[in-house]
């Protein structure tokens, strides 16, 4: 397994139970977790729904500083939402003039109540799904969506593309790699003539791949479709976690 | 989502006095703190747009990625090999769009779209689809961009990129212009495009009490300083791309149905 294949799901291999956990369930409570984030409204369900991802990503065994890491994009777009709804929103009580040069901006409470409901459902949000992705591997969620009758030429396309993803990105490194070594990148023409020669190449090397690897996949006993994805009945203990964790969201839902 | 609280109609606009000048902060604020985020910012973020918007982009892309899943169904009876192909290049495009072009007018680097690529390669339809599955893939396991958000983001990049480039790349055919720059004109309209179409659908969603047109130019402000040196940038990568096919590998431009494109 490579370093980038390990860089997005890390906890693939993992056993513990919110890792192993069936596909279905965790799709079912990642979707029904969203809807409450943005059905909800407030503050209180987002803040929690942050608090709950947060708690369940040191459950499933992720280091803390990997999901604070993986948080600092969001956050930074929280926050210029926040401060778009500062600007945008004018209703409510004034409660701050703040003079900057020649004008006024003036902060009312309707604006601060919104951008932080907007602030948080972002981070409750981002949240909630960098749970999903930190301990989910693709083959079980592409298992749950053929089991949600999902058009089977897409699983077939994300199998592929998500596999080639990875090949790709370390062959595109060592292109790059190597031309930086001959001072591809050393001025912006220079960076601009590089770039286009390193994206040719991945068409070219693309389209021989694809040939070959059709190939291969005659070879091993492909017939133009997926081999039926095997449905499994669902173990009681993750029908029990089903139960469980959408009584949880419909109690956080109704403390809004 | 509906606020409550006392609300004052006599209120002032936000900004007292001089008008011009708080939209240039404003600009400058975002412009300044979005930079780094370029990546990110073409995507719309999980919960950023309320559920009726969420709702209606998902109704509005559907349609197209139907369209495409349908077409990509012919194409494989006839091809068994274009799923392969299909996904091989998909990824390719996700891979370059990983890859930062260095943004001169910035001081920063920027990201590929790649939505014209794989619309001059693929066809609209398909790269919708492709569109469609790269978000999605960014949104679970990368967590760029969102679930509810998804649908906004492949009309924006999906859709609205990829038959925007599409039909820049026709245009500039008919024209006559040279491969390099219709690769040129359809990576422009694609970047562009993308950025205006994300731009309307946050304006949308979140103007505020704020007239829906001031909003939306001040979003457009506040992206134009990199996003035109990318689009511009993207553009230039792409046509250099098609030249660097065309002088490589001829045979690829004619199996993908550009054959009077590659012998020019």
């Amino acid at each position: 397994m490579s370093g980038a294949h390990q860089f997005i799901d890390a906890q693939g291999d993992s056993r513990r139970l919110l890792v192993a956990l069936d596909g279905r369930v965790k799709l079912v409570l990642l979707l029904a977790a969203l809807l409450v984030n943005l059905l909800a409204g407030g503050l209180r369900v987002p803040l929690l729904l942050l608090l709950l991802a947060a708690v369940l990503v040191m459950a499933a065994g992720v280091p803390p500083r990997a999901f604070a890491k993986r948080m600092a994009v969001p956050v930074l777009i929280a926050l210029v939402a926040l401060l778009t709804q500062l600007f945008w929103v004018k209703d409510g009580e004034l409660l701050l003039r703040v003079p900057l040069l020649a004008w006024e901006w003036l902060i009312t409470s309707g604006g601060v109540r919104r951008g932080l409901e907007l602030a948080l459902r972002i981070l409750g949000g981002m949240g909630v799904l960098l749970f999903f992705a930190l301990t989910t591997p693709l083959p079980e969620l592409l298992r749950a969506a053929r089991f949600f009758r999902c058009p089977p030429v897409l699983v077939e396309l994300a199998m592929i593309m998500y596999r080639y993803i990875f090949l790709l990105l370390e062959e595109g490194v060592r292109v790059r790699n190597a031309q930086k070594s001959r001072l591809g990148y050393v001025s912006p023409r220079a960076g601009l003539n590089s770039s286009a020669i390193l994206g040719g190449m991945l068409i070219l090397r693309t389209f021989d791949r694809a040939e070959r690897n059709f190939a291969a996949m005659l070879c091993r006993g492909y017939r133009g479709a997926l081999t039926d994805v095997m449905t499994r009945p669902l173990p009681k203990r993750d029908a029990c976690v089903l139960l469980f964790g959408l009584g949880l969201l419909l109690t956080i839902f109704t403390l809004r | 989502m509906a606020m409550s609280g006392p609300v004052r109609r006599s209120l002032p606009p936000p900004f007292a006095k001089g008008g011009g000048l708080a939209v240039c902060f404003l600009v400058l604020v975002m412009g300044v703190i979005l930079v780094p985020a370029n990546a990110a910012a073409m995507h719309i973020s999980e919960g950023i747009l309320p559920a009726g918007w969420a709702l209606f982009w998902f109704l509005a892309a559907a349609p197209f990625v139907a369209l495409g899943v349908r077409q990509i169904n012919r194409r494989k009876k006839i091809d068994p090999m274009y799923i392969p192909l299909l996904g091989i290049f998909g990824a390719a495009v996700f891979v370059f769009s990983c890859f930062p072009i260095p943004v001169p007018v910035a001081g920063s680097t920027a990201h590929p779209a790649g939505t014209g690529l794989s619309a001059i390669f693929l066809g609209p339809f398909a790269s919708v689809v492709i569109a469609f599955l790269s978000l999605l893939l960014q949104a679970l396991f990368l967590a760029h961009g969102g679930l509810t958000t998804l649908g906004g983001n492949t009309f924006s990049m999906g859709v609205v990129g990829s038959f925007g480039a599409f039909g820049a790349f026709l245009l500039t055919r008919r024209l006559g212009l040279p491969l390099f720059w219709c690769g040129f004109a359809a990576g422009v309209a694609a970047d562009l495009l993308t950025y205006l179409s994300t731009s309307l659908e946050l304006a949308l969603a979140l103007h505020g009490d704020h007239s829906f047109w001031g909003v939306l130019g001040q979003i457009y402000l506040a992206f134009m300083p990199t996003q035109i040196p990318l689009a511009l940038l993207e553009g230039a990568v792409t046509g250099g791309i098609l030249v660097y096919v065309r002088r490589n590998r001829p045979d690829i431009l004619r199996k993908v149905g550009l054959t009077r494109e590659a012998a020019t």
